[in-house]
């Protein structure tokens, strides 16, 4: 069933790749413009190159799978990586996804940073961006994604703080950056295990190991590799513990949000995940770990951003819940279930921000929704387009979410009856916060001179934002149950991408009726909590929304105090310690080098003693030199 | 000793040569005019050269005349520029004690 | 003992004595002379070995040129032969000819030590042997072409230096003569 690789010398994929990273220096080196309208079209151009790459990609290569070797990298003892590019089941579809909603929110920030002073920075390292996700994505060893998965790291700290002159915005940044390295150690541990025990990095060949050797290795080791890597996503991914920094990276500009923060960075770890999937079959414990954490990372944040009156912080905690989703989904063993949510939530994500973002632009840079209200009128295509992804997020019958989310449910209820009513609850607390984002905004009274006076955005905003709705609404169809025409293109490409290998995991199918049942009974409670939530929050009152007494109300808007606890726990002893470890290098190592300073200055002596200054006494020196040169080769030394 | 018959004369040559070197070698360190140091150096040189001919005699190889020739050639400029800058320090300290190139000890 | 024999050695004793009187003397002008004679004896003794070439070199570039300038600038300068008995100058003296002893004494026990084998003829001193002007200038233009080149140009360097250097560095040593115009 599985083709063998074919490899093959650079070609569309390389050209793919490189051409944001071409971009980004002609941004950021040589162009270096002030005008956002130069600098977006240059990187909007090479977000098109790269997407009709991928277009020519899928059109060259079919059903093939190819890897481009660029050069031999690595070639040390045990370990031999090249630096390669391949292009596989589950590349063809991110690559796309990638590609096209990068190109999309690249043409909507050209109108969005037109007042941006130094526009060409943003556009430069949001092609370097896109540059190390496609890195990420398509190469064909653990190590370049390693590269890749570092560069995206490195690119969100960058656009996080763009606006570093505000310190808050800057610590976002740093937030980021330091929670995605404690996550790194566990992909460097699963990385170091690999070589190890493995010799091989690249998928193919650890899958192929994996196969022959499974037997033979200790029975902690394939556990431990897949928890290094599940540590990993828990940073890159946003699920607990290392979630914190999703909600901070709000600071950052909307389409940094729309893109690296809903559609590619933070689906990472799933993509990884799939793609080892073999292995993560083999240890069960972790897979009920990966379980139980999505399970808990949704339920938390979904309570988190019911009470939250930031609109972008709303979306931040929903991405962090929907997240949780695509663990949930992996956990259960359904990983094509997860792939499919990450596509779908690609989209209406990417759309709900860019609209969000195109809402704060109109109230004049106002996020607070208590001060927003009535904007349906002004602002009609933004709302037309909020509405699509909301109700694509809640899962509004055959809208995209509806296909994933129940997919996800499903599969859910399978596993673990208890953890899938939880995720059920999580789903309805999904519907209820959307809503309420949705009424708070665009229903009810205006509530302060912003939004009376808002306007709606340039239509360089707004037409990404109408070609993400239309997808939003019509890509779940990639993937329909049996009753509604048993479409499975989804499943079929995840299932034709083990390398070889015939029948993975075992993904679970249930009887009709059931699904059936379930799908309505969900769908339906979902939209009659979604019903309340409108009626009810359309008529607050400012006030009323900055209200946050009651014990519950308090603790879901400080976010269950998880930011203080680590600062308390993790912050404070580090501090402590390095208070310690700099009291013993002044006093105890900077002694010890005090006491060598006399033996030195006695050689500074003697060696001002032999300057005489007088020419002639150098002389001496010369013939002394040459004598006991003599004297030393004659007796011997 | 029992070769020294036969290379009798490559012994005294190399003696002389040595001779003329440690003559030179103690006037340099001993004088203070600088143009009598000046010579000396000269001496040293005439000492070298006198080793490389005997050598290049020896073993019938040009080579060694070829440098003995580079040795003069280099020795004339640097006597030329020594004498030059003699010049210079006598113009300026009006006599030419080598106690003149003292540096100044803080 | 042949004559060409004799001949070096009374050469040789005579290199090493006018030497001797080079750095005895304390007028510089006798201490050039006396150079002029070690060089002069010492391209005689070129002669005695049989390197002809190398010695008329000597007689003509080293006795005939740089001893000559030498000459010339203990004229140019007007010194004054004095004699400085500072304290501790006999120790610096006696200092000198220990060193001076103490190397000589060093060297000759390495040259003793040398095997010396393998030469080509028998006799150091057959005339017949001898290293004309065309094996030396075959030798230096071809294997040692490179140093050829840099030693002229080392020359030139050398030219530009000493009149760079000679020239007055200031108008206070220019003497009122010497302004006149034409």
């Amino acid at each position: 069933m599985m083709t063998s690789a074919e490899f093959i010398s650079p070609s569309w994929l390389t050209i793919c790749v490189l051409a944001p990273l071409v971009g980004a220096i002609i941004n950021g080196l040589i162009l270096r413009s002030r005008s956002a309208m130069l600098s977006g079209s240059i990187a909007t151009i090479a977000m098109l190159v790269s997407f009709v790459c991928a277009v020519m990609a899928y059109l060259n290569y079919g059903d093939r799978f190819i890897v481009e070797t660029l050069f031999p990298w690595i070639q040390l003892g045990k370990i031999k990586v090249d630096f390669a590019f391949e292009y596989h089941a589950i590349s063809k579809i991110m690559l796309w996804v990638i590609t096209g909603i990068g190109t999309m929110i690249h043409v909507y920030a050209t109108s969005y940073m037109s007042h941006d002073k130094t526009p060409f920075r943003f556009f430069s390292y949001l092609n370097l961006f896109v540059f190390a996700m496609l890195v990420l994505l398509l190469s064909n060893n653990l190590l370049g994604v390693f590269m890749g998965w570092e560069g995206v790291g490195l690119c969100s700290y960058l656009l996080i703080g763009y606006w570093y002159q505000d310190k808050k915005n800057a610590a976002a940044g740093m937030k980021a950056f330091i929670t995605n390295r404690i996550g790194d150690l566990g992909f460097v541990l699963a990385l170091l295990l690999l070589v190890t025990y493995f010799g091989e990095l690249s998928f193919s060949g650890i899958i192929a190991k994996h196969e022959q050797i499974a037997t033979s290795l200790p029975v902690w080791l394939i556990p431990l590799i897949c928890f290094g890597l599940f540590w990993a996503s828990t940073g890159k991914s946003a699920q607990m513990p290392l979630y914190v920094w999703l909600p901070d990276a709000m600071a950052g500009p909307t389409p940094v949000s729309a893109l690296i923060h809903a559609a590619t960075m933070v689906t990472s770890g799933v993509i990884v995940t799939v793609k080892l999937w073999p292995l993560f079959v083999a240890s069960p414990l972790i897979l009920s770990i990966i379980f139980w954490t999505g399970l808990a990372t949704a339920l938390l944040a979904a309570f988190i951003a019911i009470r939250q009156n930031d609109l972008k912080k709303v979306l931040a905690y929903s991405t962090v819940s929907q997240l949780g989703f695509m663990f949930v989904a992996l956990g259960a063993g359904a990983p094509d279930a997860a792939l499919f949510h990450v596509v779908t939530h690609a989209c209406f994500k990417a759309l709900l921000f860019l609209a969000a973002g195109s809402v704060i632009h109109g109230v004049h840079d106002e996020k607070n929704m208590a001060f927003m209200g009535g904007l349906r009128v002004p602002m009609k295509v933004t709302h037309v387009c909020f509405l699509m992804g909301t109700l694509a997020i809640i899962g509004f019958p055959f809208f995209s979410g509806f296909f994933s989310k129940d997919m996800i449910i499903a599969k859910a209820l399978d596993f673990n009856f208890y953890g899938g009513i939880l995720l059920v609850l999580a789903a309805f607390l999904t519907a209820y916060y959307m809503l309420r984002a949705y009424s708070l905004t665009f229903w009810g009274k205006a509530r302060s001179d912003d939004s009376k006076s808002a306007h709606e955005s340039s239509w360089g905003m707004l037409l990404p934002l109408c070609v993400l709705a239309v997808l939003s609404v019509f890509i779940g169809w990639l993937e329909t149950p049996h009753i509604l025409g048993s479409i499975h293109i989804f499943s079929d490409l995840v299932k034709s991408s083990w390398y070889g290998l015939d029948s993975y995991g075992e993904m679970k199918t249930h009887t009709i009726s059931y699904e059936l049942i379930l799908v309505a009974l969900v769908t339906g409670l979902s939209l009659v909590v979604a019903f309340i939530s409108w009626k009810k929050n359309q008529h607050l009152s400012s006030d009323e929304i900055n209200d946050q007494r009651g014990i519950l109300k308090n603790i879901c808007f400080n976010k269950f105090y998880v930011d203080e606890i680590y600062s308390v726990s993790f912050i404070k002893s580090l501090k402590a310690l390095s208070f310690l470890y700099d009291l013993f290098d002044r006093f105890i190592i900077d002694g010890l080098l005090k006491l060598f300073r006399p033996i030195l200055s006695l050689f500074g002596i003697v060696g001002n003693l032999l300057h005489t200054g007088n020419v002639q006494s150098y002389s001496w020196y010369i013939v002394f030199a040459v004598i006991l040169y003599f004297a030393l080769g004659i007796f011997g030394l | 000793m029992e070769l020294f018959n036969q290379f009798q004369g490559l012994y005294f040559q190399l003696f002389i040569a040595l001779t003329v070197f440690s003559i030179g070698v103690i006037g340099f360190l001993i004088r203070r005019n600088l143009l009598i140091m000046l010579m000396c150096l000269e001496l040293m040189l005439n000492g070298v050269n006198i080793t490389l001919v005997s050598f290049s005699k020896l073993h019938q190889d040009p080579g060694g005349s070829v440098l003995v020739l580079f040795i003069i050639l280099v020795a004339a400029a640097e006597a030329a520029v020594g004498l030059a800058l003699i010049v210079s320090l006598f113009r300026r300290f009006k006599n030419i004690q080598v106690d003149n190139l003292r540096e100044q000890k803080n | 003992m042949e004559l060409l024999e004799i001949i070096q050695f009374i050469l040789g004793i005579s290199i090493v004595a006018s030497s001797i009187l080079v750095i005895l003397n304390h007028n510089p002008v006798v201490s050039a002379l006396f150079l002029l004679l070690s060089l002069f004896f010492t391209g005689a003794f070129y002669f005695s070995l049989g390197s002809f070439f190398i010695g008329v070199v000597q007689i003509l570039i080293y006795a005939g040129a740089i001893a000559v300038l030498f000459v010339f600038i203990v004229m140019l300068l007007d010194l004054n032969s004095f004699k400085i008995s500072l304290p501790g100058r006999l120790l610096t003296h006696f200092m000198g000819v220990f060193v001076g002893v103490l190397f000589f004494v060093l060297v000759t026990y390495c040259v003793l030590e040398i095997p010396f084998s393998g030469f080509k003829e028998s006799s150091q001193n057959a005339l017949e042997l001898s290293l004309t002007a065309k094996e030396i200038s075959a030798h230096m233009l071809s294997k040692y072409m490179l140093a050829f080149q840099v030693a002229s140009l080392l020359l030139l360097a050398a030219m530009v230096g000493v009149v760079l250097l000679g020239k007055p560095s200031n108008f206070a040593d220019l003497q009122e003569k010497d302004l006149e115009h034409h």
